[in-house]
């Protein structure tokens, strides 16, 4: 699995899906997620050589947020919209780019 | 003992002392203070307002954004019928900020909220007008005892850097969105008024002394070191669940006392002072120090005595640290819920915090060890 389901937070406004990615979040792979809304960057690698620059695309239309470390293996969605259906596509979605942009 | 009056208030105070010291800078219209307010109240992440239909003797203003009241329903549901709004912090805010606005003193204006969301319904409104008798009201102490300091810690095994993470942090755009909202790891944050929580626990604790005597200070103490648990436990919490954390502090973390100078490194970025592990698990032992711990800035301008003792947040966090990472595992990413709480704070070996050297018995700083249970 390329896409690893680690926690789930169930909060009265929204839902939140914690992912750990098998490999790393490559910038390939945020460009790619682009389709979803424009990612923001904090360029945290300037920080320090250790961290990662963290990506943040809010997608208001879906009411979905997705977050992630490039470089790095974490991952995350957050609904505000308690759908089952919603959270299948974007989780199948998102593992498709991830077979498309990983080495 | 009117709790409610204690938190509206306090408000009034932080508000009021605040924009008066604006309004004095310079040559504002009413129309130009209003705006600073209203901008003010958003960017800080509490919520919404205007005060376009408010003037010297009050008036009527509702939000349907309000951060107390969202964030109460968010977490505790709907209040019953005979409970009042959860928006006391800003009812006081507008009765402060509306008579500075008007240049009245303190204690002129009164106020009530009429509707709240945590209510059921779909705003808060909120009704601001002129009281029968003034209140003795007292101005905030500003930055209080405010000690200067220089230098972050540079702990030597680490590679966790807290001028590196300060500035990170401190550069990231928090403020509040088009709602007036902050959304930020994993959590509602405002950018509160230090004062406000001094203000708030040294009233509690005076009250409860006139009722019960000293032992008034000894259930004081311990439901306001049990406050600063709560608070660490969801902000610490939330904050080493972030994908800011993931992202920024964890790739530099090997060991949970790397995690402890992770999370000490945010805390310096938050504006309560010096934070510092002088032990962080050192045989063991747990030691913090704090220079200019906002608690005993404002409590030693109060002219309270017992300034360590008073240090309540600061020892519900110091001992939040160590539960959420050494009594629980928060490196392995657990729920944090009730359950996860009960098992840290609440179980046989959890981590409490006591006051050991303070300001006010001559130390430079305030400092706590926190030891486990038995």
């Amino acid at each position: 699995m390329i896409l690893q389901r680690v926690n789930r937070k169930d909060c009265r406004k929204y839902i939140r899906f914690d992912y750990r990615i098998r490999g790393s979040i490559s910038p390939e792979f945020v460009e790619k997620l682009a389709i979803f809304g424009e990612p923001e960057i904090q360029n945290f690698s300037k920080i320090s050589s250790l961290s990662h620059d963290l990506f943040r695309i809010r997608n208001y239309e879906m009411g979905v947020e997705i977050a992630g470390s490039i470089g790095g293996e974490n991952l995350s969605t957050t609904f505000k919209v308690k759908e089952p259906e919603l959270f299948q596509y974007l989780e199948s979605e998102i593992t498709s780019l991830l077979n498309l942009t990983s080495p | 003992m009117d709790t409610n009056k204690i938190l509206i208030y306090s408000a009034e105070e932080v508000a009021h002392s605040q924009f008066s010291n604006i309004f004095s800078t310079g040559n504002y219209s009413i129309g130009d203070r209003k705006e600073i307010v209203e901008s003010l109240f958003s960017f800080c992440g509490f919520g919404e307002i205007t005060l376009a239909n408010m003037n010297e003797t009050g008036g009527m203003m509702d939000t349907k954004f309000d951060h107390y009241a969202i964030v109460w329903k968010s977490k505790f549901g709907d209040r019953t019928e005979k409970q009042p709004g959860a928006s006391l912090f800003t009812l006081g805010f507008l009765i402060g900020a509306l008579e500075a606005i008007y240049d009245q003193p303190m204690g002129e204006l009164d106020g009530e909220q009429m509707s709240c969301i945590t209510k059921g319904d779909q705003q808060c409104t909120f009704v601001v007008y002129k009281t029968i008798e003034t209140r003795n009201s007292t101005k905030s102490p500003g930055e209080g005892k405010y000690q200067e300091f220089e230098n972050l810690p540079k702990p030597i095994g680490t590679d966790v850097t807290y001028d590196g993470i300060r500035e990170a942090l401190g550069g990231m755009p928090l403020e509040g969105d088009e709602t007036g909202m902050i959304n930020a790891f994993g959590v509602y944050l405002t950018r509160h008024y230090a004062n406000y929580y001094c203000l708030v626990s040294h009233k509690l604790i005076e009250a409860l002394v006139a009722k019960l005597g000293d032992g008034g200070l000894a259930i004081g103490e311990e439901l306001l070191v049990e406050a600063g648990h709560v608070c660490a436990f969801n902000t610490f919490g939330g904050i080493m669940l972030s994908d800011e954390w993931n992202a920024l502090i964890k790739p530099m973390l090997k060991d949970r006392d790397d995690w402890t100078h992770g999370i000490l490194a945010c805390i310096n970025a938050l504006g309560w002072g010096r934070w510092e592990g002088t032990k962080i698990n050192a045989g063991g032992e747990f030691e913090f120090e704090i220079v200019s711990s906002y608690e005993s800035n404002s409590f030693l301008s109060l002219n309270t005595t017992k300034s360590n003792q008073y240090n309540f947040l600061a020892r519900g966090g110091t001992a939040g640290i160590c539960n959420l990472l050494y009594q629980g595992d928060i490196t392995k990413a657990p729920e944090l819920n009730n359950s996860f709480y009960t098992k840290i704070f609440k179980s046989k070996g959890r981590f409490s915090s006591k006051p050991k050297d303070g300001r006010t018995e001559g130390s430079e700083v305030d400092s706590f060890k926190v030891v486990r249970s038995a």
